[in-house]
């Protein structure tokens, strides 16, 4: 708390409030003194800050205005937008496997029918052990062809 | 309202009726006969096909012609095999198995009207063969083996 006090004395000696001359000579308030110089000179050069004058605050007002009304896409936004084209996405994907189950390829050759116009001549399908589906003619033994 | 223009599109897609392809087909006559060796034996270019060929009670297999063809949906194809018999080829399409619905027939060459020996519709899946077996000839029988790439 003393140590609070003798630093605003400190400071109120440069500030000019109080005279320079009672200024403490123990190393710790000359360390304080020191740094509040270099405080006080860096802060002078800093630029000023800009004065809005009277007759450009509407314009001013009218842009904050325009930037408060217009649409902001926020991190949630987009997260919703990213949501449902994932559930959209999904959709279509498990559609396109529901609709192409039914072009499945079947792997498999087959006779589905067979006749034959001659007499005596008769036809038996089969398939043999390695998947070959088979027309298996017998024709009798004359001169008919 | 991206996503509903894909969906449609997909849609749409999967719903559209598909034009038949052209079918390749390879078509491949042997003479199998029947000889006193129990021994089977196989010329060069059967010995490619013997899963279609080996079952059969013969003992010796000669190819007598390899042919590829193209065949267009319903435009029948005539084919005049080596021994008295002509094919005739009707590619119908492609079924919704994904199978070529090919009707083939055999008729006696020279016969008027035509004599079919057979008639039968194949369902030719990919990769795989079908053979119509038992066509006699002069020497030994004559078999057709039917392939898709």
């Amino acid at each position: 708390m003393i140590k609070r006090w003798k630093f605003q004395k400190i400071a109120a000696r440069i500030d000019g409030e109080l005279p320079l001359s009672s200024m403490p000579s123990d190393p710790e308030s000359q360390r304080y003194a020191h740094f509040v110089e270099t405080l006080h000179k860096h802060a002078q050069t800093l630029p000023e800050a800009p004065v809005i004058a009277d007759e450009s605050m509407t314009a001013f007002l009218s842009g904050i205005h325009e930037g408060l009304d217009a649409p902001v896409l926020s991190t949630g936004r987009l997260w919703t937008m990213g949501s449902a084209l994932t559930a959209a996405l999904i959709l279509v994907l498990s559609l396109l496997v529901i609709f192409s189950r039914g072009d499945e390829k079947v792997r498999a050759t087959e006779v589905e029918s067979c006749t034959t116009e001659l007499d005596g001549v008769t036809i038996k399908t089969f398939d043999n052990r390695d998947g070959v589906s088979t027309v298996w003619v017998t024709m009798p033994e004359n001169d008919l062809w | 309202m991206v996503s509903s223009v894909v969906l449609c599109v997909l849609l749409s897609s999967l719903c559209a009726g598909k034009d038949a392809p052209d079918l390749s087909l390879r078509l491949r006559e042997v003479e199998a006969v029947k000889e006193d060796s129990s021994e089977k034996t196989y010329d060069r270019d059967c010995s490619t096909i013997k899963d279609a060929l080996d079952d059969l009670p013969f003992n010796r297999f000669s190819m007598l012609s390899d042919k590829k063809l193209t065949l267009t949906a319903d435009k029948e194809s005539r084919v005049p095999l080596a021994a008295a018999y002509v094919l005739s080829l009707n590619y119908e399409g492609v079924d919704e198995s994904g199978r070529a619905r090919l009707q083939v027939g055999v008729e006696l060459a020279g016969s008027a009207p035509a004599k079919k020996v057979v008639e039968t519709v194949l369902l030719l899946a990919p990769n795989k063969k079908a053979r119509i077996c038992g066509l006699r000839q002069d020497k030994g029988e004559l078999v057709l083996v039917f392939s898709t790439p």
